[in-house]
């Protein structure tokens, strides 16, 4: 039969042992080495001689390890004063030298203990955190790689910053510096204006298991989510001067952070009223040494404050970004120049072939409308030899501006070839493309270029020819009875219109 | 006689108390999350939605190495990182892969303090729970079985995942 306070004993060192998980570590440190005391004075109570020790010693060692050496110490102590202890171990030397070495033992054991976790805890998190942050930049630098499109690319480089998968920042601001190199204008952004619907896309995204490439395919939703941030955003526009932060941060190329809305700030006074914003980061984006804008992070929803590492982190995000925007912008630029004629800006031969063939495809699927003009500058030739051909130059390109100003959005004025212009005029009648080709021809009569009078007929003048697109035309066949109307134009002494009519 | 069966019962006691400190750990949050979940929202364990979005692998993602493209979904388990035997606190957990030949291989690790429950993180913003609570209660949900099958499943289908390969 087990005694009533044997079992007592092991009823409190239970309930102590799980009963401490419920307190903060020191309590629940002493509660184990109180419990543990109270079972070994139990024990202890029917003498085991040289026993008696190794329980004393396994106390220690379990106080020690917990408190250190005042746990050492204490425990040491408590032992001696004790009276079950047996008289064996009060100040006896060789016991007391065992107890006290097993202070020293559990005392290793909690030094290593802690500088193993303070150690490994750190160089585990740095760890984890970079090979996070190398695993984000990865998949983002493989995504940019699948778009040559501007906005898509701004979309994956804040959709890395702000999404769950990503550096997990609540919200991303991304403004391009425009043409003049002295303003910033909002691009796009991505995050919520409220906590709560920040938390309800986080619920959604949680649900629906997506990750940063779900995040990147979802484009044009998420636009969606954040459109009266993208509302605000557009109509930003921030000068750029080197007395506020934003500047400082183009300036001197290295993010910086807002902990406080600085009161005297203009700028930060904006910012904070636009976007309800109580602290932001500022990231320049850089390509060689070049800004090209900057992005601006808070976090909005769980009101983290904002870490200098964390948002170190963005920096060679926003380099890979600043490259890919570049790029893009060079692609951009490059598949204009290949489609425009370069004296006067309009789309050339190339554009022009392209263009009719889908325009006559749509045409005819749809049953809509499709007009062509020819125009051709009426002894040029004589103009070039009379004025040289600089100011011939001029005539073309003066010539151009006045197509362009004559025509509608939907239609596309072209190039031919040296002194011939093609304008196509798609979802436009007969009589509409007709009274378009007359507004050219007059405009370019009455305009005063250069030693116009020189010209034979005393001024510079066009001949116009237009044909319009009939079901299961050739393209060919289109251009060459806009060609013919043309060449009847110049036969019937120039600067005028003629409509290719079938039969006549 | 029945001094010295009373002593071995004891020490046998302390022994299973001290080496069991993990599942006792895991008891109480089990215990401590159940009735937070109660007084908070009502909300069971079961119906707390994660997010994997922390978690860091120790392999390059897409990978083509034969002995873990072409392992089995079975040969992955999930091992439970704490910091202490006697004080125990959940770091985490580690997916561990055993392949066919060769050592076992880290595959990828979940921290506790990373784990996001946005139920929680609503709760935590609203100022019904502390950081510490927050904590306790991922780390419940972390070592649940159907986390860790869930865990697995995700880690299985990255590995799988041919978005960029």
């Amino acid at each position: 039969m087990i005694p009533l306070v044997a079992t007592l004993a092991g009823i409190v060192f239970l309930a102590g042992s799980f009963l401490r998980f419920y307190l903060p570590l020191f309590w629940n440190k002493l509660l184990l080495c109180v419990c543990s005391f109270v079972l070994m004075e139990v024990i202890l109570k029917n003498d085991f001689g040289d026993f008696s020790l190794f329980l004393n010693g396994s106390f220690v060692l379990l106080a020690s390890y917990s408190f250190s050496w005042y746990g050492a110490l204490i425990s040491v102590l408590l032992i001696t004063l004790l009276p079950y202890n047996g008289a064996e171990i009060q100040w006896y030397p060789m016991p007391m030298t065992v107890l006290l070495l097993t202070g020293v033992v559990g005392l290793v054991f909690h030094r290593q203990l802690r500088r193993k976790l303070a150690s490994e805890t750190v160089w585990q998190t740095q760890l984890y955190k970079q090979s996070r942050h190398l695993s984000i930049l990865k998949e983002i630098g493989i995504a940019i790689q699948s778009t040559m499109e501007l906005g898509k690319l701004l979309h994956i480089i804040l959709t890395a910053i702000t999404a769950g998968y990503g550096l997990g920042f609540n919200r991303a601001l991304l403004f391009l510096i425009d043409e003049s190199d002295s303003r910033l204008k909002g691009e796009l952004g991505i995050g919520s204006m409220n906590e709560e619907e920040g938390i309800a896309i986080w619920n959604a995204v949680v649900n629906t298991r997506m990750d940063l490439g779900d995040f990147i395919d979802m484009k044009d939703e998420k636009q969606v989510h954040d459109y009266e941030l993208n509302g605000l955003l557009r109509d930003t526009v921030i000068p750029i001067t080197s007395n506020h932060i934003i500047g400082l941060a183009i300036t001197e190329q290295k993010p910086y952070i807002v902990r406080e809305i600085d009161r005297n700030d203009p700028l930060q006074l904006m910012i904070a009223a636009r976007f309800l914003m109580t602290s932001f980061a500022v990231i320049p984006m850089l390509n060689q040494g070049k800004a090209l804008g900057i992005i601006i992070v808070d976090n909005n929803i769980n009101h983290e404050p904002l870490d200098l590492e964390e948002v170190d982190s963005i920096v060679p995000l926003a380099a890979q970004a600043s490259i890919a925007i570049e790029n893009s912008r060079l692609y951009k630029r490059t598949q204009q120049m290949s489609i425009t004629d370069g004296l006067t800006g309009l789309y050339n031969q190339r554009y022009l072939q392209e263009t009719l063939h889908k325009l006559a495809a749509q045409a005819d699927q749809n049953g809509s409308p499709l007009g062509l003009i020819i125009l051709d500058i009426d002894f040029f030739k004589h103009y070039n030899d009379t004025n040289g051909h600089l100011e011939g130059n001029k005539v073309l390109i003066e010539l151009a501006r006045i197509i362009t100003k004559s025509v509608d959005k939907l239609h596309v004025p072209c190039r031919f070839g040296g002194e011939e212009f093609v304008v196509l005029l798609p979802e436009t009648s007969l009589e509409g493309a007709q009274r378009t080709a007359e507004q050219i021809r007059s405009l370019v009569e009455q305009f005063p270029f250069h030693n116009a009078q020189s010209q034979p007929n005393g001024a510079v003048t066009v001949s116009v020819g237009l044909a319009s697109y009939r079901h299961g035309m050739s393209i060919q066949q289109l251009q060459d009875r806009a060609d013919t109307a043309l060449y009847e134009a110049k036969r019937n002494g120039k600067n005028q219109v003629i409509v290719y009519r079938e039969g006549a | 006689m029945i001094n010295a069966l009373q002593t071995i019962l004891l020490l046998l006691l302390a022994v299973v108390a001290l080496l069991g400190s993990r599942w006792g750990y895991l008891l109480y949050l089990r215990l401590f999350t159940r009735e937070q979940l109660k007084r908070l929202d009502n909300t069971s364990l079961e119906d707390l939605r994660f997010s994997f979005d922390r978690m860091v692998y120790a392999i390059p993602l897409p990978t083509n190495q034969p002995s873990i493209v072409q392992a089995e979904k079975e040969r992955f388990r999930i091992v439970e990182d704490f910091d202490s035997w006697i004080y125990p606190r959940l770091n985490g957990v580690r997916v561990l892969l055993k392949p066919k030949q060769g050592e076992e291989l880290l595959i990828a690790y979940m921290s506790a303090d990373q784990f996001r429950v946005p139920v929680l993180d609503r709760l935590l913003i609203d100022g019904s729970i502390n950081r510490q609570i927050y904590r306790r209660i991922s780390a419940t949900k972390l070592t649940m079985l159907s986390t860790k099958e869930e865990i697995i499943g995700e880690v299985y289908s990255k590995i799988h995942n041919k978005r960029f390969s």
